[in-house]
């Protein structure tokens, strides 16, 4: 995987809204924050973006037990994996250059 | 009932239906389920659960949905995959049996190929678009007589009629109506003599309907149809070659039609000319007070009003000429008028429906043969492929897998050969249209179309389900069973046997009526071909039809005379007679032709089918064409001008006119023919054999005559219009050219002309190549079926041996000799044939009227030819038999008793 791995901008913020929430990256919260950065997104959005992530290799998950308010069943908790963290980094590099440049062809 | 207020959590229905959707993806199904759970309390404990039951539905089905399609889309793609698989599988199998693969091929390629042509032909008269604007819309009027006008037939109107119906039909029924009437008129063009060419007389706006266009000139319009309109011609694009040298000068130039002077307006293209077939195009006349509801001829074509149907068109046409002519005299009062769309007139004229009857029946029978023995090889593939099919259904294959896989090979072979069946029928459809353009009518294409394709398409799908059937309902026993249970030597092979036997008398029936047919046909071909029994000679005949100058008061004799005399010192001559037809009455024209009317009886002789040719014969007749003569005398050189005018009548003739009388006695009664006002009587002198004219006519059938002395017929008998004679010669060694009998024919008879020279046998030859053409075909494809047939036992009996190896070893081993070996093989072959040659020879019997009804002119077989017939099938089945058969008896016990 990891520098021919491409990703969507969608993507590109889960993975970083990923790392932003540290342990606590659970689906519901990822969604929630991304709401708070006006950046709202159906639960089915969310849901296939993560198993493209997970199929990239970009991202992992543990789970934790099952507990009663969730009817029994179990919840994920999202780390980004090596290769997703190589794709953030890149991706913020490219970035940086391109605000750099367009700032010295503003000036 | 449950308390629906103590459920804390989502509709567990709709939370099961959704975790059944999830994929099991990093997002996790029960991750997934859980978080929507979770979600669902919070709404519940804020805004209720109504609320929150329905927000959860509508988050379950968003998401729910996508899923769905997701999978769906996931699942036909495996289906392809799985499809390709198959095919691949199935292509690899089949390469191993390239001489099945070959044979199925064929044979199938054979039927769908006849089903293609049958839907090429059908198709072409009945669908494919015909060349008029308002083609469909158009319809034909005529009248109608329930006795008198045989179904089926138009015989059109009168001009009387045709004027009363444009001018009193309620308006709005017909948008318009035109008409036409064929004519022989004679033509004079320059000063020569004049010819007597076919004429189409059309309505003024005849020529725009069907889209005619003028080579030069104008053609006829609606003012050169109104009453004082000068006399205007049309001529044919040929016309105008031979005649004026395609020069424009023609325009504007007086020809004499029927005495009268016309003015020619224009040339017709020769392509429309193809229509009409006529030589000269004039306006259609108003009917004159001469002309009766009698005087039939006139084709009336109406293009029917947006809206209006046929059957309201017939309704009122029915009743007005109901009403026109019951009260005219000329009629009797049950004359009415039908509609027909005129697409089924020229279909009907294309195609005749009994002869697509045969054809589609013939075909069919043809393409099951095909598809019963693909069938019986299929099964048997299908078996021996048990063990692969077992495994398949053991690691979860389901039924519909199961059957794809006996699907597979059907689909393969019917497909190869529905695709070679119609590539040939694309090829030989051009080389057919170019060998039959004579007989193709204009208007006619026969397109290889979408509809062609969809038949053949449909016929392919039909034969590959056809013979796959067995197949997939064997394989899915094996599957059911698992390879497990049933061992491939026990039940599975004895029922593919039964089945295997059932598909082989199906095919031996079916083989058994088309042979029949094809040797019926081909018996009849025979016959037809037998020409001595036609009653006169035909070897070494030539005959020169002569075109003869109408002067004179008695042309035809005065030509007789001269032609006879000069024939006599012709030295390569041997015996000459010169004849003319003397053209009856029909039922279509009554103002055209000559009736005839026997002494002591009071009708004259007429009707729908003229019953009778009359030929006016010289002296030299009976001796050249050798009819014997069974009472009195022929025709001889005392017959001359002056004399009592005689005629010989033939046997049959005799029996039409004078029924019940011994031949011997009618000698000295008269015979009347009458034409207009004159009448020409005619004392019997003798009595002639019966003669067939068309060697193809049934048998028993033969077609009597009238031979009255040619010299002493009046002219006015013969109709207006340039005599035309026919001069029979038999010469000695090589039979005269046409370049011979035009150079001599002007020296004796100045102003004579040859139309055409035939020798007798050859036209006699020609008129019977339609029936060899069919029996050819009968023939060759009831050898085909019999070659299916034949490989069909071949293959049961392989498989039979094949799959009672073990058995055969077994009995070998315990001292069985040879022939109980052969005996236990063949027993259940004979059971097979002795049914089936008894219900195909039932079925042959039942099925030899329809084939013959469909004008293939089978003749009712009787029971030598279905012994034949069975004897071949048994032959047949013993010969595909041999090869098996001394494998069987080959066989090794030791080796066939070693465990697979």
């Amino acid at each position: 995987m990891g520098r021919e791995a491409s990703v969507g901008e969608l993507e590109h913020l889960i993975l970083l809204a990923i790392l932003a929430l540290g342990e606590e990256a659970t689906a519901i919260r990822i969604r929630s924050r991304l709401g708070e950065e006006g950046r709202a997104i159906t639960r089915g959005a969310l849901y296939r973006s993560l198993d493209r992530l997970g199929e990239k290799e970009l991202i992992g998950f543990s789970a934790e037990e099952p507990s009663p308010e969730r009817g029994g069943h179990t919840r994920r908790l999202y780390t980004v994996s090596a290769a997703g963290l190589e794709v953030v980094r890149e991706r913020r590099v490219t970035l940086e250059r391109l605000w750099a440049e367009a700032a010295e062809a503003a000036r | 009932m449950r308390d629906r207020g103590e459920r804390r959590g989502p509709p567990p229905r709709l939370e099961r239906w959704l975790r059944a959707r999830v994929p099991d993806g990093a997002a996790g199904r029960d991750s997934v389920t859980g978080d929507l759970h979770e979600e669902y309390l919070d709404v519940h404990r804020r805004r209720g659960r109504l609320t929150a039951d329905l927000w959860y539905a509508q988050q379950a089905v968003l998401l729910g949905v996508p899923w769905i399609a997701d999978a769906a889309s996931g699942r036909a793609t495996n289906l392809l995959a799985g499809l390709k698989l198959d095919l691949l599988a199935s292509l690899r199998g089949l390469r191993r049996q390239p001489v099945l693969v070959a044979v199925s091929v064929l044979s199938l390629s054979f039927g769908t190929g006849l089903v293609s042509a049958t839907a090429t032909l059908v198709n072409g008269a009945w669908y494919a678009p015909l060349p008029w604007a308002a083609a469909e819309r158009m319809v034909d009027l005529a009248d109608t007589h329930p006795t008198r006008i045989p179904a089926g037939h138009t015989p059109g109107t009168s001009l009387r009629a045709w004027e009363q119906w444009r001018a009193e039909l309620p308006s709005g029924l017909f948008e318009r109506m035109e008409a036409s009437r064929r004519d022989w008129l004679p033509i004079r063009i320059g000063g020569g003599t004049a010819s007597t060419l076919r004429a189409e007389r059309i309505s003024g706006g005849y020529a725009e309907l069907f889209g005619f266009r003028p080579r030069i000139g104008r053609l006829v319009s609606p003012t050169d149809v109104r009453p004082g309109a000068e006399p205007v011609v049309v001529l044919s694009e040929r016309l105008w070659q031979t005649v004026y040298g395609e020069s424009l000068d023609a325009l504007g130039s007086t020809i004499e039609v029927d005495g009268r002077p016309h003015v020619v307006i224009g040339v017709l293209r020769e392509d429309v000319r193809a229509v009409f077939d006529a030589e000269v195009l004039l306006p259609l006349p108003a009917a004159s007070p001469e002309d009766d509801f009698a005087s039939r001829g006139v084709q009336v074509v109406g293009v029917l009003a947006d809206g209006v149907s046929v059957e309201a068109a017939q309704q009122a046409v029915a009743a007005l000429a109901s009403a026109m002519y019951a009260g005219a005299e000329e009629l009797d009062g049950s004359w009415s008028a039908s509609v027909t769309p005129l697409r089924t007139i020229l279909a009907r004229r294309g195609v005749p429906a009994t002869g697509a009857l045969a054809l589609v029946l013939l075909c069919s029978i043809v393409l099951l043969v095909a598809a019963l023995n693909l069938a019986s090889l299929l099964l048997a593939r299908t078996t021996n492929r048990t063990r692969e099919l077992g495994v398949r259904a053991a690691i979860g294959a389901g039924k519909a897998r199961i059957a794809r896989t006996a699907l597979m090979d059907g689909l393969i072979l019917a497909s190869a050969g529905g695709a070679l069946g119609l590539f040939v029928v694309a090829l030989a459809r051009d080389a057919a249209v170019a060998r039959f353009a004579a007989e193709i009518p204009s208007w006619a294409s026969f397109p290889v179309d979408l509809r062609v394709l969809a038949a053949t398409v449909v016929g392919t799908t039909a034969t590959a389900l056809l013979v796959s059937l067995l197949p997939i309902v064997r394989a899915l026993a094996i599957g059911k069973a698992a390879g497990v249970a049933q061992s491939a030597t026990g039940h599975g092979r004895r029922s593919t046997s039964r089945a295997q036997n059932t598909l082989l008398g199906g095919q031996i029936v079916l083989a058994l009526v088309l042979v029949t047919a094809s040797t019926g046909a081909w018996a009849n071909f025979s016959h037809a071909s037998n020409f001595d029994r036609l009653g006169y000679r035909w070897e070494g005949l030539t005959a020169a039809v002569i075109e003869v100058p109408s002067e004179g008061t008695d042309p035809t004799a005065d030509a007789a005379e001269r032609l006879g005399a000069a024939s006599t010192r012709h030295p390569r001559i041997d015996g000459a007679a010169v004849t003319r037809l003397l053209p009856l009455v029909s039922a279509d024209r009554r103002d055209e032709g000559t009736t005839v009317r026997a002494s002591g009886t009071s009708e004259p002789i007429g009707g729908p089918v003229v019953p009778m040719s009359s030929r006016a014969v010289d002296a030299g007749y009976f001796a050249l064409t050798a009819i014997d003569i069974v009472a009195g005398r022929g025709i001889d050189a005392t017959d001359t001008r002056g004399s009592e005018p005689a005629t010989v009548v033939s046997e049959d003739a005799v029996e039409l006119l004078w029924p019940g009388r011994p031949t011997e006695s009618v000698l000295g009664e008269t015979v009347e023919f009458a034409r207009g006002e004159v009448r020409a009587s005619f004392t019997v002198v003798g009595v002639a054999a019966a003669v067939i004219d068309d060697p193809t006519a049934g048998r028993g059938r033969s077609d009597p005559r009238l031979y009255p002395s040619i010299l002493q017929t009046p002219e006015a008998v013969y109709g207006e219009g340039q005599p035309i004679l026919e001069l029979r010669v038999a010469t000695s060694g090589v039979p005269l050219t046409h370049d011979e009998w035009r150079a001599w024919v002007p020296g004796v008879m100045p102003g004579a002309g040859v139309a055409r020279t035939f020798e007798l046998e050859q036209v006699l030859r020609q008129w019977i190549q339609p029936m060899f053409v069919v029996g050819a075909l009968l023939a060759g494809l009831a050898l085909l079926v019999l070659a299916l047939v034949a490989i069909g036992i071949y293959g049961t009996v392989s498989y039979r041996i094949a799959s009672t190896r073990q058995e055969i070893g077994v009995r070998l081993a315990l001292g069985a000799d040879t022939t109980q070996v052969v005996r236990s093989v063949l027993a259940p072959l004979v059971r097979v044939l002795t049914v089936a040659v008894t219900v195909g020879v039932g079925l042959a019997i039942a099925t030899i009227p329809v084939l013959a009804a469909g004008g293939f002119q089978v003749k009712a077989s009787g029971g030598a030819t279905l012994l034949i017939v069975s004897v071949v099938i048994v032959g047949a089945t013993a010969l595909a038999s041999l090869g098996p058969l001394r494998r069987a008896v080959r066989i090794d016990p030791a080796q066939s008793l070693r465990p697979e």
